[in-house]
């Protein structure tokens, strides 16, 4: 082989281990502004802060706006906003594995028990009274949720979503009903309103949506921090919402050969569902012209009013290098004039309580969703979240599918994994 | 002088050559050692232990606990059952359907090319996508149930079914990939010398007799390694059995494969220690099957 060839197949293959180290780049976008070009001298050198959020187009565009407000504020602070794509979770864990995640990122009110017992985050009472964060303004019931078994706060909360009922207006009215306010109504409603192509109900047959129905019937999913599902007022509650779906009078969106809720109410495949207020944006899309109302979620004869909430929090990373900028980082993004920003969108509902009301001023459709949050459970089951979901789930599952399940049953096996997963 | 290279200069070109060679290699040796093997020695070490990603300072070892367990864990059966169902049906009808379609389109018929390419195109598609359609197509109301219900079938929606889901799995699984194998036994068919059927030919043989007495003999070796692949692939089971059942192995477990169970294990209870260990009790099985695949398809080797 002549020196020139040998020397073109080295080149090749430099080109080649280029390429390869080039692809193994990560998914970021990067807002961040060149302050240096307008002339400043730095003394200080530059501090680089990440922040990690959902995949989601418009939640990117959201954070990134903040960011840069952020940045206007503090110039000697750099943000850089990932989006992690796929499934959140695992990216963020594999991430903190190799202690390259994100300083501040997004935390759900479901991972955030494991994510805190494991010691990935940083505890922010210091935090908040050094920096003065008027920690008063936001929903107790959110700031709660975050609040690790130490008793140490882990995350602010951010925005939160309820879940009420969605009515077609013009299918009641047609038939001159008016929204139900009771079980016994509901089955009614959905009876009356059940045809061969529309049916009367659309429901997500998981305890995310069916929460609202334990606590109607006075049961719960918790009791002083423990996770305890199987109570006879669960029995009650489980066996009247599978009942619902054994009816005609109501589906799954999987039967009904969609996706989700949002799909099977927005195409008018059912008359009514139980969602949240993600869905108002989603049918503003794809149904512009449907006309909708909201109410609250049915209650047993009797009952309290019940609503579940979802919220989701920023954190703070225990890698983090630059904690004290990160708060301010933090503190930022869940600030009034971020909040506002959140409020303005008209996408969910900031928690701010000052803010909550500024969301209903200029969008009423969000007015009932701002009402349930006094009445909301929270998604979250302490640090066995994933077992306890996925066990009454599988309840759940196993009463609609399987002929004659025994409701009690299920719920006593769903309570004994549940107990073992809390023992290890 | 030009033309007569001493031992030297050829020594010279030889290791020039050899290292040009290794160059070569580097890039895809390099991408092998750190994203392949590194990781799995790596994930050896780890089952031995008890491992969370969170924090790495809280994980202890416990030797063989991992194994202990997963041998006495219910769920690990019901995954493995599930798993060995779908490979038990899975892998014969592709092999089947594979060597027939391959020896077809091996032939000299119309619109050869259009056979060849509309069977394999399914292989090049994605996995999700290709869920998503077929879960529309067997819902409640979806084509497939209305095709089936002329032949008296109740129609249902199969994914949310414990007992139609994994066999839904399974046409998935096998629209998508017998395409792949097509491809193989048409080339293993192409090897075979035409002077062997021409011979056949003027003894009289039928069509049936060519096939099982020419074609399917020496394709053993084809056929031996569409096997083992399509082992290996239908026991790691992940994308379609996820789809369907959201990531939860439902409705009922009926969809929970070993890979997924190890997922759910691995990112849902943070348990990454066990998750190691049932992949390598994965590996161990899948590793038997093929040994054992070896043994009984090594005594028709000897012919060739």
């Amino acid at each position: 082989m002549s020196k020139f060839k040998s020397l073109v197949s080295v080149g090749i293959t430099a080109c080649m281990l280029s390429m390869l180290l080039a692809g193994c780049g990560g998914q970021k976008t990067d807002s961040s502004l060149d302050e240096s070009s307008k002339g400043n001298v730095e003394s200080k050198e530059k501090i680089e802060l990440k922040v990690a959020c959902y995949s989601d187009p418009f939640e990117i565009e959201t954070v990134e706006k903040q960011a840069n407000n952020f940045m206007e504020k503090y110039p000697n602070i750099n943000v850089k906003v990932e989006s992690l794509s796929g499934d959140f979770w695992q990216v963020l864990q594999t991430r903190i594995a190799s202690q390259t995640e994100a300083d501040i990122f997004y935390m759900d009110s479901y991972q955030s028990p494991n994510f805190s017992k494991l010691g990935a985050l940083e505890p922010l009472d210091a935090y908040i009274e050094k920096n003065n964060t008027d920690i008063a303004d936001f929903e107790k019931s959110l700031l709660d949720i975050f609040v690790g078994e130490d008793g140490k706060t882990y995350g602010i909360p951010k925005d939160y979503s309820t879940l009420a009922l969605f009515y077609n207006k013009t299918l009641l009215e047609e038939k001159g009903l008016v929204p139900p306010k009771t079980w016994a109504e509901l089955e009614e409603v959905a009876k009356q309103l059940t045809t061969e192509e529309v049916v009367g109900l659309s429901l997500e047959n998981r305890i995310d949506r069916l929460q609202p129905f334990l606590y109607a019937a006075d049961g719960g999913m918790m009791e002083n921090g423990k996770p305890v599902v199987n109570t006879p007022e669960n029995a009650e509650a489980l066996s009247y919402y599978v009942n619902l779906l054994k009816s005609p009078y109501a589906d799954t969106p999987k039967n009904l050969g969609v996706g989700w809720n949002g799909d099977s109410f927005g195409q008018g495949l059912s008359a009514m569902t139980i969602e949240g207020n993600w869905m108002i944006s989603y049918l503003k899309e794809i149904a512009p012209e449907l006309d909708y109302g909201v109410v609250p979620i049915p209650t047993k004869e009797n009952g309290p009013q019940v609503s579940m909430s979802f919220t989701c929090a920023y954190s703070m990373s225990k890698n983090s290098k630059n904690k004290d900028e990160a708060y301010l980082l933090l503190d930022y993004l869940t600030s009034k004039e971020a909040q506002l920003m959140v409020a303005e969108e008209g996408r969910a509902i900031p928690s701010r309580i000052s803010m909550g009301a500024e969301l209903s001023t200029n969008f009423p459709i969000f007015t009932e969703f701002v009402e349930q949050a006094k009445y909301a459970s929270p998604y979250v089951y302490g640090s066995a979240s994933a077992i306890v979901v996925e066990q009454i789930n599988k309840a759940a599952e196993e009463l609609l599918i399987i002929e004659d399940a025994d409701v009690n049953e299920l719920l006593e096996r769903a309570q004994n994994e549940i107990d073992k997963a809390l023992a290890k | 002088m030009i033309f007569a290279k001493g031992k030297k200069q050829k020594k010279n070109a030889a290791f020039e050559e050899a290292i040009a060679g290794y160059l070569f290699m580097l890039p895809v040796l390099i991408g092998l050692l750190v994203f392949l093997v590194g990781p799995v020695i790596y994930s050896f070490i780890i089952s031995f232990k008890d491992f969370t990603f969170l924090n790495t300072d809280l994980s202890k070892w416990v030797g063989l606990e991992n194994y202990k367990n997963i041998l006495h864990d219910k769920m690990f059966h019901k995954a493995l059952w599930n798993t060995l169902r779908y490979t038990l049906v899975v892998v014969p009808i592709q092999t089947i359907l594979a060597l027939l379609l391959g020896y077809f389109c091996s032939q000299d018929i119309k619109f050869k090319t259009f056979f060849r390419s509309a069977y394999y195109l399914p292989s090049v598609t994605s996995s999700v996508a290709v869920t998503a359609i077929f879960m529309f197509l067997f819902s409640g109301k979806g084509l497939a149930n209305v095709f089936l219900s002329n032949f008296g079938f109740q129609a249902k929606s199969w994914f949310a079914d414990p007992k139609y889901a994994l066999p839904l799995c399974m046409i998935i699984a096998i629209w998508t990939t017998t395409g792949t194998y097509m491809i193989l036994f048409m080339a293993g068919i192409t090897e075979i010398p035409k002077s062997l059927y021409e011979a056949a030919q003027v003894d009289g043989a039928t069509e049936v007799q060519k096939f099982t007495n020419i074609t399917l003999p020496l394709l053993r070796p084809t056929t031996f390694f569409v096997v083992v692949m399509g082992l290996i692939g239908a026991l790691q089971i992940f994308d379609y059995s996820f789809i369907i059942s959201g990531g939860n192995g439902g409705p009922v477990d009926s969809t929970l494969t070993v890979v997924l169970y190890l997922y759910r294990k691995a990112f849902s209870h943070f348990e990454m220690g066990y998750a190691s260990a049932i992949a390598f009790i994965l590996f161990i099985i899948i590793f038997i099957l093929t040994l054992l695949q070896k043994k009984l398809l090594e005594s028709g080797f000897s012919r060739d």
